[in-house]
């Protein structure tokens, strides 16, 4: 058989970050942290235009570099485009974090099933798209870090979220696969489950649901978008090297 | 691109990728890339000459009974690539 060259380096860089939904409530939160690091920012928005535009700027003025850039990651030339685009620019991708998801909470025996097309679309098809694409470029690079927003409710189930639950916690098992796939490759694939934060999907709930969630938290409180946008921050970091197929709660204890 | 052109460059991809201690030129056209035989590439390196051929000439192979009709010996990538990809 042919033997191999095995001398081969690769050259430092500076870290590109893709952050899908990155334009509102915890995908906001994960921008600006990457942001204030000194990372390069891609924040990609579906519908919200306006708010992906103002965050942009919000960055730019606190010195650091960010663009906005619009793809519906359920269809797969959009998650294509979207991966592309930033190589085209940048020369590559470092980081990608699949936080882009929709909610939808109603008993199962009233769930419509364009609901759960709906779901499985942007939260688990979404996800394969960018992976898939992601992943050519990071095998080329030898090197990144996926980053995989799930859901406590992905974790434990929650009554009137069977759906949502079932493409969270399918988020769980692909990540868990998925890092196997490309830990030979120098990527590493984890997932963070945050409980309730303080969000516009958590504001949809009653504020007396509310009240009564708070109540059962064992910190008290609900979580701020920032707390999760740490937890991301750290399993991007070298911090993290030796870190794959994981999967942190970030619940304030909630089980 | 002629289709010697074409073949050279796969070659010239292979041996650098997949970081080969033989020439380009060493490579015959027909000679079989997987199965027993002198090259005997793996699964990794399909992943490689996949991730080499979007690259290096913006063919994407998206799926794997596309790759397993494609990558075959040095002949098949090159039909691959001069009819469009």
């Amino acid at each position: 058989m042919v033997e191999r060259d095995k001398t081969q380096t690769k050259a430092d860089h500076r870290r590109i970050v893709i952050v899908t939904g990155g334009n509102r409530g915890i995908g906001a939160a994960i921008s600006c942290r990457f942001a204030t690091n000194g990372d390069i920012i891609a924040i990609n928005y579906n519908s919200g235009k306006v708010a992906a535009e103002a965050l942009v700027e919000e960055i730019k003025a606190g010195g650091a570099e960010a663009f906005a850039i619009q793809a519906n990651i359920s269809k797969s030339e959009d998650a294509k485009r979207l991966i592309n685009e930033v190589v085209e620019r940048y020369g590559r991708v470092d980081i990608l974090v699949n936080n882009a998801g929709i909610s939808k909470s109603t008993m199962l025996m009233l769930y419509n099933e364009a609901d759960w097309d709906a779901l499985i679309d942007i939260n688990l098809k979404g996800v394969f798209h960018l992976c898939k694409n992601v992943s050519r470029q990071m095998f080329d690079q030898k090197s990144g870090v996926i980053i995989n927003i799930s859901s406590l409710s992905g974790v434990t189930g929650l009554a009137g979220e069977a759906p949502y639950s079932a493409t969270k916690g399918g988020l769980i098992a692909f990540t868990r696969s998925l890092a196997k796939e490309l830990a030979p490759f120098g990527i590493r694939v984890n997932c963070v489950a945050p409980g309730a934060i303080d969000t516009a999907m958590l504001a949809e709930i009653p504020e007396s649901e509310q009240e009564k969630l708070k109540k059962i938290i064992p910190l008290g409180r609900f979580g701020l978008p920032d707390e999760v946008a740490g937890v991301v921050e750290f399993l991007a970091s070298p911090a993290a090297s030796y870190i794959t197929g994981e999967t942190i709660v970030v619940s304030g204890g909630l089980p | 691109m002629s289709s010697e052109e074409t073949k050279t460059k796969i070659k010239e991809m292979l041996a650098t990728r997949l970081k080969l201690t033989i020439k380009p030129e060493d490579i015959a056209d027909d000679e079989p890339l997987f199965g027993p035989g002198r090259l005997s590439f793996d699964s990794i390196d399909a992943l490689e000459i996949v991730v080499g051929l979007q690259k290096e000439f913006g063919c994407v192979i998206d799926n794997k009974d596309k790759a397993e009709k494609i990558l075959i010996s040095v002949n098949t990538i090159a039909e691959f690539i001069n009819n469009g990809a």
